[in-house]
């Protein structure tokens, strides 16, 4: 019993997060259920035609559900993908989310514990000299993170497609080739209305950090720390 | 070292304060300290020297907390990788 509070204790971060994912999911779920299902009510007042509701199980696995999920994941992985590249290489003084000025770059081998300046109790991928493998244990949580991008991407656009090609139909417009989908304002406008707000809220971080204060978290500096300095944790 | 050993005791400690909290702003301390505190960041950090400082050292991971972070771990992986094969295979099937 003590081991499983223990390890729920010291796990709870990733836990606490995956709970209040899951219940938002299905919450969105719900409401876009409810949504779809006005709108159809809504539609067939103005043919004079019978509602085409659908049920919560069949909305589970429709078009409209699979691009609102996927527009909003594909925002965040690209979020986190180019937060990791530009932290790397650009410093913002005083921000508790970037490096110190002068120190950009890839930083050297003893900095980063690699190779024979790896410990007992670094990952094996760490301890390898320079090669493929290292390489891309040094990059995997930007090549994972990069990949989810990509994936949601795609699925934004197929599922995109197949919603906008279904709206064509009932309104005896024409069908998009999947090609001519990504191509249109309506991909680009739901994608990069969700990129917008990434941007925008880590750019606030970043700036935000530099005068503000959170105490406790690691996501802010000290709250006794200057303004000038620059800290990658609290 | 020798910057450093020109400092009194107590500027050395004074010195290693501002280290340990991490404050970088060379500009702001007299030229006498910042050539103690380049010495200093060039001295090993206790982890390069084979010892965690007390506060910093976690107890090792029992069995079942190892397997509970891969699960985890998994989890989240798995979360994603499903939703995205999932919502695509949606997307092409309905076209």
């Amino acid at each position: 019993m003590d081991t499983v509070r223990i390890v729920l204790r010291r796990n709870a971060l990733g836990l606490i997060f995956l709970a209040i994912f899951a219940l938002s999911l299905v919450g969105q779920s719900i409401a876009g259920h409810a949504d779809y299902n006005n709108d159809a009510i809504d539609h067939s007042r103005l043919t004079g035609e019978p509602a085409d509701k659908i049920s919560y199980l069949r909305y589970l696995v429709s078009s409209d559900f699979g691009q609102a999920v996927m527009e909003n994941w594909q925002s965040e992985w690209l979020q986190f993908v180019v937060f990791l590249m530009v932290t790397v290489w650009l410093t913002q003084r005083g921000s508790a989310e970037s490096k110190v000025p002068g120190e950009e770059g890839l930083e050297s081998e003893e900095e980063q514990k690699l190779g024979e300046h790896a410990g007992p109790d670094s990952p094996r991928a760490a301890r390898r000299g320079p090669g493929a493998l290292r390489w891309l244990y040094e990059n995997s949580l930007l090549l994972v993170m990069g990949a989810f991008f990509a994936g949601s991407w795609f699925a934004q656009s197929v599922t995109g497609w197949s919603a906008y090609n279904s709206e064509q139909l009932s309104h005896e417009g024409d069908r998009l080739s999947w090609l001519q989908y990504v191509g249109s304002s309506d991909f680009w406008q739901t994608t990069l209305q969700n990129w917008q707000s990434e941007f925008l809220a880590v750019g606030a971080m970043v700036v935000l950090s530099i005068y503000l204060r959170q105490r406790g978290s690691p996501q802010a500096k000290p709250v006794g720390d200057p303004h000038t300095t620059t800290a990658t944790e609290g | 070292m020798s910057a450093l050993d020109d400092l009194a005791p107590d500027q050395r400690a004074a010195l290693e304060l501002f280290v340990e909290r991490g404050v970088t702003d060379d500009e702001a301390i007299s030229a006498r300290a910042r050539a103690a505190l380049q010495a200093l960041r060039a001295m090993p950090s206790p982890s390069e020297a084979g010892q965690q400082p007390e506060d910093e050292r976690e107890e090792p991971l029992e069995p079942a907390e190892q397997i509970g972070m891969r699960l985890q771990f998994g989890a989240y992986v798995s979360l994603v990788v499903l939703g995205l094969v999932f919502f695509t295979i949606i997307g092409l099937s309905h076209n």
